[in-house]
C-alpha cells in the first residue's frame, strides 16, 4: 500500500455534524406513514394480488353456484364451508404467506431496500411499517370478499339480515382481522430466518393450522386456527361439534384473545428485531 | 490538518469465505475524493460499510465521528447514491424523490419544496410527472442521484454514478458534483474509470481485492508510477538490433516483442530513455518510425497501479 498525503479543503461542518448527530433512534410519523404507503402500493400490485384474487372469487363463486343448484340451499352450513373452512381456514392464511413473505423479500431483490436503510428510520421501525402496511392491504382484500361471500350465502335467505349486518359480520370481520395479524407476524418473521418461506409456510398452514387444529389434542392449543374457532363458536353460535370442540374444556374467550395478540406481538416484534440485527447485502454488478 | 469525515481503521469484511474488505486503514477528508478500484475490488462494500448497510467483520468504522451500523440518526447527515438500477418503478420521479424526502424526516411541504429543487438541480423538471419505468438510462442516473442529494446531507456517497450515461448526462452530473464539493461538503465517489474521477477531483483512493493501493493526488500517483517500469512502445523494421542495443542500458527491466516491427521496452526511468532515443547512434543502429507510451492514458496509470 502506499500512502499520499490528499490535498484536502477544510471540513467546516464536521464537528458540529459529528456533534449534532443523534445517536438515538429518530423517527417522524410522516416517515413511518410513508414506508406504510410504499409497502402497501407495493403489495398492491403483481402477480400476487392477482393470484389471491382469483382465488378470494372460489367462494362467491361456490355460493352462487350452489344456491343456484342446490334445493335446500342452508345458509348456516354455506357460511360455515365458505366462510370459515375455505376463507378462514385457507385463504386468509394463505393470503398473510403470499404478502407477508414478500414484504421484505421483494425489496430485497429488487434491490429497493437500500433507499429505506439509508434514511433516518429505525429498523425495527421498517420492518414494523412493512408489518402493519401488509396487514393493511390483506385485510382490505379479505373483508371485502368475505363481505361479498356473506352476501351470496345469505340475502335472499331466511337470515335476519340486520343482525348479519349489525352483529355477525363484524364478529366475522373481526375475527379475520385477528387471524390475519397473527398470520402476518408469523410468516413475515419466517420470511427473515427461512429460504424456502413459500414451501415451509405452505406445509405449516396445511399440517399445523389445517390437520393438527382439528385434532382434540393439546397441542392444537398452539395453532390460531384452534382459538379463531373457539371464538367463533363462543360468539356466533357455530356448532362445536364442527370442530371437534368441545366448549367445556375449550379455552375461555379471554384466554383465546390473549393468545392470538401475544403470538401476533412477539412475533412481529421478533421479525423486528431480527432485522434490525440482520445484514441484507445486495447484489451489485460488480458483485462487491 | 483538516480532520476526517470517514475513517476505517483496521477494517475487514467478509461473506463466507470472500473477503470484500481486508484490514482496511483509510482516513478521508472533506471535499471530493475518488474511490477508484477495478470490478470486485471492495468499492460497493466500503460504501455499505459507511452507510450502516454492513457491519464490519473486524475494526471499525467512523462516518463524522459516528458509528454508522444501527444508527439512523446519522443517516440524516448522508446521503447515498447506490450503483444499483433499481427504484420504486411505478412512482413518477417527483414521486420518488418527495417519498425519499419524507423518509428522510422532512414534513410534508418541506419534502415537495426539496424534491422541486433537486428535480431542478439534475434537470429532470419536465420528465418528472412520468413513472420511473419509463426513464432512459440516464434519467434513472440523474434521477438516482437526486435522491441522494434531496436532504442536502453533508457527506454524499457515489457508487458508480455515472455508468451508462450519455456524454451530456455525464458532464451535467459531473458538474453537480463538483458544485456539491465546492460548497464545502464531503463527496466520496466511487468508480472504476479513472477519468471519470478525475474529471471531478485529484484526490483518489485506489482500491484492489479489497486492499488500499493507493492513497493521494492524482500527480503524486503519477510520480509514484514513475518509479516503477514504465512500458513504452516502439516500432521499428529493425526491431530486433534495436532491442539487442537498448537490453544493455540498466534501467531497461524488460523487452517483449509483440507484432513484427513493434517492441515493448519497460524502463525505470522514462525521461532518460526517451532521451536516448534521440541518439542519433541508435537511429544508425535500428531506425525508429514510433514511439509511444503505453502508460500515457491516465486508464493505464490505474491499471498499473492496481496490478501491482
Amino acid at each position: 500500500m502506499t500512502t499520499l498525503p490528499i490535498e484536502s479543503t477544510p471540513a467546516p461542518q464536521k464537528s458540529a455534524l459529528a456533534h449534532d448527530a443523534p445517536r438515538s433512534r429518530v423517527l417522524g410519523q410522516g416517515a413511518f406513514l410513508t414506508l406504510i404507503r410504499i409497502t402497501a402500493a407495493r403489495q398492491s400490485r403483481g402477480r400476487r394480488l392477482l393470484v389471491m384474487t382469483i382465488l378470494f372469487c372460489l367462494p362467491i363463486l361456490l355460493g352462487a353456484l350452489i344456491r343456484r343448484h342446490s334445493d335446500s340451499f342452508e345458509p348456516s352450513l354455506g357460511e360455515n364451508v365458505l366462510v370459515f373452512v375455505l376463507i378462514f381456514q385457507a385463504l386468509v392464511p394463505i393470503s398473510a404467506l403470499l404478502f407477508a413473505s414478500g414484504m421484505v423479500q421483494d425489496d430485497v431483490e429488487e434491490q429497493t431496500l437500500t433507499y429505506l436503510l439509508i434514511r433516518p428510520i429505525p429498523r425495527w421501525a421498517i420492518y414494523l411499517a412493512k408489518v402493519v402496511a401488509t396487514f393493511l392491504t390483506s385485510y382490505a382484500r379479505v373483508a371485502f370478499f368475505t363481505i361479498l361471500t356473506l352476501a351470496v350465502v345469505h340475502v335472499g335467505t331466511s337470515t335476519n339480515i340486520t343482525d348479519l349486518a349489525l352483529r355477525r359480520a363484524p364478529i366475522i370481520l373481526g375475527l379475520a382481522a385477528l387471524a390475519l395479524a397473527v398470520y402476518v407476524g408469523i410468516f413475515g418473521l419466517l420470511s427473515l430466518v427461512a429460504r424456502r418461506t413459500l414451501v415451509i409456510g405452505a406445509i405449516y398452514i396445511g399440517l399445523f393450522e389445517g390437520a393438527l387444529a382439528y385434532i382434540d389434542f393439546a397441542f392444537r392449543n398452539a395453532t390460531v386456527m384452534y382459538h379463531i374457532r373457539v371464538l367463533s363458536v363462543r360468539w356466533l353460535e357455530i356448532p362445536a361439534a364442527y370442530y371437534a370442540i368441545d366448549p367445556a374444556t375449550a379455552p375461555a374467550v379471554s384466554t383465546s384473545l390473549i393468545v392470538l395478540g401475544s403470538v401476533g406481538l412477539v412475533f412481529s416484534l421478533l421479525g423486528a428485531w431480527v432485522f434490525s440485527a440482520r445484514e441484507f447485502r445486495l447484489k451489485t454488478p460488480d458483485g462487491m | 490538518m483538516s480532520e476526517s469525515v470517514v475513517e476505517f481503521i483496521g477494517a475487514s469484511k467478509w461473506y463466507g469465505n470472500v473477503i470484500g474488505l481486508n484490514n482496511l486503514s483509510l482516513s478521508l477528508p472533506a471535499g471530493v475524493t475518488g474511490l477508484l478500484g477495478p470490478n470486485g475490488s471492495g468499492k460497493s462494500t466500503l460504501l455499505q460499510l459507511a452507510t450502516g448497510q454492513l457491519r464490519p467483520s473486524q475494526g471499525w468504522v467512523r462516518v463524522l465521528g459516528e458509528r454508522p451500523w444501527s444508527n439512523p440518526g446519522l443517516n440524516r447527515y448522508i446521503g447515498l447514491c447506490p450503483e444499483q438500477d433499481a427504484f420504486f418503478e411505478w412512482m413518477t420521479g417527483r414521486e420518488f424523490l418527495t417519498n425519499c424526502a419524507l423518509l428522510s424526516g422532512l414534513g410534508r411541504a418541506a419534502a415537495r419544496g426539496a424534491a422541486e429543487r433537486t428535480l431542478d438541480l439534475v434537470s429532470m423538471t419536465e420528465p418528472a410527472d412520468r413513472a420511473v419505468r419509463g426513464y432512459s438510462k440516464g434519467m434513472r442516473q440523474r434521477i438516482k442521484l437526486a435522491q441522494a442529494l434531496v436532504h442536502e446531507p453533508q457527506l454524499l456517497f457515489l457508487d458508480e454514478p455515472f455508468t451508462g450515461t450519455d456524454p451530456v448526462a455525464r458532464r451535467d452530473l459531473m458538474d453537480v458534483v463538483i458544485d456539491y464539493g465546492r460548497k464545502g461538503r464531503a463527496v466520496l465517489l466511487a468508480s472504476h474509470v479513472f477519468h471519470e474521477v478525475q474529471a471531478v477531483t485529484q484526490n483518489m483512493v485506489l482500491l484492489n481485492r479489497g486492499r488500499l493501493v493507493a492513497q493521494g493526488n492524482v500527480r503524486q500517483i503519477r510520480d509514484l508510477i514513475d518509479s516503477h517500469p514504465h512500458r513504452i512502445v516502439i516500432k521499428s523494421p529493425a526491431a530486433r538490433a534495436l532491442a539487442a542495443e537498448l537490453v544493455h542500458h540498466e534501467d531497461v527491466v524488460g523487452i517483449e516483442f509483440k507484432q513484427p516491427g513493434t517492441i515493448v521496452v519497460e524502463t525505470q526511468k522514462p525521461d532518460a530513455f526517451y532521451a536516448r532515443l534521440a541518439d542519433p547512434a541508435l537511429h544508425a543502429i535500428a531506425p525508429i518510425e514510433e514511439v509511444y507510451s503505453d502508460d500515457d492514458s491516465m486508464e493505464a496509470v490505474f491499471k498499473y497501479l492496481v496490478s501491482s
